[in-house]
């Protein structure tokens, strides 16, 4: 025997060792193996692999199925003969070195180092504790699907491509990340998804230089249009049958190993405004809800600053009867009504955010001690007036009507903005304020999407599917 | 970055302090008018009172129970408007608002003696409501504006909505401050101004007001009163309403009051042997509202004589109302001259110059059709003493 041999395999062990800095959780197990009993490693990291399969596809076999194999001295080498003769793992590799065993390991497979033998194996014993498939929890619907998607990539695919039962379904995975090797995956059907959309997606991917990506908004704030806007040109999604959409709209899904969150691509202002559920009700009933989101877009943004607006500057346009009756609510409330609003405004939205951190067991708490601070203590005390807070929850209410969080956290910052501008120049300043957004918006893109399509510029058969809920009788030709 | 951005942001919106609070109303002190009246005191100065409106709560939102005062008048003599709601602003310390007021209330002895300086104000303040009503009040102002008690607090709300409501509208003869300052300046189309008079009472301490009759205006004196049936022929033939009540009363019948509706009328200015004529034609279509008279509808006769008795009395108040404007106060109230000047403009011309004396040489010839479409729930007559057993 030569000593060098022994010396290799002991060596890759070694090194494996040392590499991962003796890290404890990283497993060995020898054993014996073969008729020659050829002392054998098999070394893996704890909780990335599943035991079951660990045990049933490497351990047993290797112990149990060749007590009665000679191992040494065949047609085959040694390895090649475990490969091919004896493990019952669903994918195996051979590799040489240290440098392809790491990241092999560190993303859950086992590696068997046998004594005497070049290189190692491989063994793909991948089984990472993963949630269950769960009712998304930041958009549930009344009617569709519950399935909402998990942490895992593959888990993930699995969800779309069971909807899409097509050869045109294509998924391209990349590693990202320069310690997080995290994998995405770029989801799209081939012949509806735009080419030059498809490849500027890729590039862009594939120029990310990041350290790690633990959710996939660091893509999104990478890839996207317009960084420094406000706005969202990314469209971003937990629920596996809207993704399955927007892919069969011809758009690009980024899915991310480690978050339920994909990522849609390209995404307009209108994309933001509907959800899957529109699709799933009836259509005068979805193209209603709509439109009431519509209006919930606007009223989030003006409604507090025409309140101010038109108070503080033009109080002749307010009808005599509710004039008569916000001044006299108004009667000795010691703020302007310019600070009562943006107090209140802040309030509502210290009360969200803490509604979010709070545990769930105390959440409930929250709400109802900040419904009675707001609405009923503040106003009988007589520190703030009645109609503000009215004004303040109706801008709450039509917040959460917009679909999209992110976008609603866009339209809740420039809310601020307006009110800034009304109570300075009232309505003309909210003109003002409506004509700059107007200009920032038709000036973004989303991968050669405006953001304002199809009004600006103007597709008549895409706005009226933007306007209308377009029942699918009608829709006879194929998209 | 992003603090160089952020201190180049933070100049960036200082600057839009600049505007300051540019035009901004404040709006703790504002305090809405709900009236205006202007007056002639004993010494022949301009007296201005403001009728102020103190806000409560409605009702419905608990506000019941506020015990302070809903209105609050301040009077205070100029020698223009201007001039003395600036002393009226010294007194109530308040901003005051005028773009919400409701009633414009004139008295009679300045309107006798002619709006002329008056109405600059009115013209030119953009801080107003041109939709406020116009009245003419026979009793002193301060006091009509003080004490005057309706069923809601603030008299001139109710007084709006008296104008407003589509029943009232005939007799009413409302007439809004844009309507009313033009016609002050035009002889072809003058004002009528509803008049504000109190119900003698003179036991209570409140005053009830009842706004009823028409002050007629020549250019910007006025010249008459016409009583609330005349004014009802004013509205309909400026076309302010199509609805009315007409009582007939002759020697055939004794009284029958009818309800109009569906009023179409049309003045046509015709020339006959060079004379002038004022021809009206009107369409109507009339109920029957009482009766003190036994009749017996299902006789074609006596549709017939009500018919006839009915257009004979409309037409016969219709000449009465236009001759007692034309020929005794010489104005033409009802925009007979903006009718000659839309059908020939250019007759007008030569008209235009001496409109208000040419007025008494005008004829009126008036042609009236009436169908009795209506007669309650009851056809015959009266109920007879068998049927009731």
């Amino acid at each position: 025997m030569p000593d060098s041999k022994v010396n290799t395999t002991r060596d890759l062990y070694n090194e494996l060792v040392s590499e991962l800095g003796n890290s404890s959780d990283l497993s060995t197990r020898n054993c014996l193996i073969g008729e020659e009993r050829i002392p054998a490693s098999v070394v893996w990291i704890d909780g990335l692999v599943s035991k079951q399969n660990l045990n049933a596809d490497v351990i047993s076999p290797l112990i149990s199925g060749t007590q009665q194999l000679k191992l040494l001295h065949q047609s085959e080498p040694p390895h090649e003969l475990l490969c091919s003769y004896i493990l019952t793992a669903n994918h195996v590799k051979m590799v040489n070195t240290s440098d392809e065993c790491v990241p092999l390991l560190v993303s859950g497979w086992t590696i068997i180092l046998v004594e005497d033998s070049e290189g190692a194996i491989a063994v793909n014993t991948q089984g990472l504790e993963t949630r269950s498939i769960d009712e998304p929890a930041s958009s549930s619907v009344i009617r569709g699907p519950r399935d909402g998607f998990v942490e895992s990539l593959s888990v993930n695919i699995s969800l779309i491509r069971r909807r899409i039962r097509d050869k045109a379904f294509r998924v391209e995975t990349l590693t990202v990340g320069n310690l997080s090797h995290t994998k995405i995956a770029m989801v799209y059907v081939h012949d509806r998804a735009d080419k030059e959309t498809v490849d500027e997606i890729r590039k862009r991917l594939q120029s990310i230089d990041i350290d790690a990506v633990l959710e996939s908004h660091y893509i999104e704030e990478i890839i996207k249009d317009s960084p420094t806007s406000f706005f969202p040109t990314v469209y971003s999604t937990e629920r596996p049958d809207d993704v399955a959409g927007i892919i069969l709209d011809g758009r690009v899904a980024i899915v991310v190993d480690g978050t339920p969150f994909v990522l849609a691509l390209p995404c307009t202002l209108f994309h933001l405004l509907k959800t899957t559920e529109d699709l799933y009700l009836a259509y005068p009933v979805a193209t209603f809800i709509r439109w009431i989101r519509y209006a919930g877009f606007f009223i989030t943004l003006l409604l507090p600053s025409t309140y101010v607006g038109i108070l503080t500057y033009h109080p002749e346009m307010v009808p005599p009867q509710l004039l008569s009756s916000i001044l006299s609510s108004r009667d000795g409330v010691p703020f302007p009504v310019l600070m009562e609003a943006l107090v209140m405004e802040i309030i509502f939205e210290g009360l969200r955010e803490a509604s979010i951190r709070m545990p769930r067991s105390i959440g409930s708490a929250i709400s109802i001690v900040g419904a009675l601070v707001i609405g009923e203590s503040a106003v009988q005390a007589g520190i703030i007036s009645s109609p503000s807070v009215i004004i303040v929850a109706g801008t709450a209410i039509a917040s959460f009507t917009i679909p999209s969080i992110s976008l609603s956290g866009t339209i809740r910052i420039l809310r601020f903005f307006m009110l800034l501008l009304a109570s300075l120049l009232g309505l003309y300043g909210i003109i003002i304020g409506l004509f700059m957004l107007g200009i920032q918006l038709a000036s973004m893109q989303s991968v050669g999407l405006p953001y304002l399509s199809p009004f600006a510029p103007f597709k008549k058969k895409e706005a009226e599917k933007a306007i209308f809920r377009v029942p699918w009788f009608t829709l006879r030709k194929k998209r | 970055m992003f603090f160089h951005l952020s201190k180049y942001a933070v100049i960036l919106s200082l600057m839009l302090l600049l505007s300051g609070c540019w035009s901004q109303i404040n709006f703790d002190q504002l305090t809405v008018v709900s009236a205006i009246g202007l007056d002639v005191n004993k010494q022949g100065q301009l007296e201005v009172s403001v009728q102020l409106v103190n806000p409560t709560l409605p009702v419905a939102a608990g506000g019941g129970g506020q015990q302070r005062r809903a209105i609050a008048m301040y009077t205070a003599n100029g020698l223009t408007v201007e001039d003395a709601l600036e002393t009226i602003r010294k007194q109530a310390k308040k901003s005051l608002f005028f773009s919400q007021t409701k009633v414009l209330l004139i008295g009679e002895r300045l309107a006798r003696q002619g709006l002329d300086d008056m109405m600059d104000f009115f013209w030119r303040e953009p801080n107003q409501n041109f939709n406020c009503w116009v009245m003419v009040s026979k009793q002193s102002i301060p006091e009509v504006l003080s004490d005057s008690k309706e069923l809601q607090a603030v008299a001139a709300e109710e007084w709006k909505a008296y104008f407003k409501n589509k029943t009232y509208k005939p007799t009413s003869g409302g007439i809004q401050l844009y309507q009313f300052l033009p016609r002050l300046e035009q002889s072809s189309f003058q004002a009528a101004v509803p008049g504000l008079i109190q119900v003698s009472k003179p036991s209570s301490k409140d005053m009830i007001m009842e706004i009823k009759d028409l002050a007629v205006f020549r250019n910007t004196k006025l010249v008459g009163w016409l009583t609330s049936e005349e004014a009802q022929i004013i509205s309909w033939l400026t076309q302010q309403s199509s609805l009315g009540m007409f009582e007939v009363s002759t020697k055939d019948i004794k009284s029958v009051m009818f309800e109009l509706k569906n009023i179409h009328i049309a003045m046509k200015p015709v020339y006959e042997n060079g004379q002038l004529q004022m021809k009206v034609r009107m369409r109507t279509q009339a109920t029957i509202k009482t009766s003190t008279e036994k009749l017996d509808l299902t006789e074609k006769q006596t549709t017939d004589l009500l018919e006839t008795e009915l257009s004979n009395a409309i037409s016969e108040t219709i000449e009465k109302t236009v001759y007692k404007l034309y020929r005794s106060y010489k104005s033409d109230a009802i925009g007979f001259g903006e009718a000659i000047h839309r059908k020939a403009p250019k007759s007008w011309k030569t008209l235009k110059g001496d409109w208000n004396n040419k007025l008494a040489q005008i004829n009126v010839q008036s042609s009236i059709s009436i169908e009795i479409i209506k007669s309650g729930l009851l056809i015959d007559s009266n109920i007879k003493k068998d049927d009731v057993q």
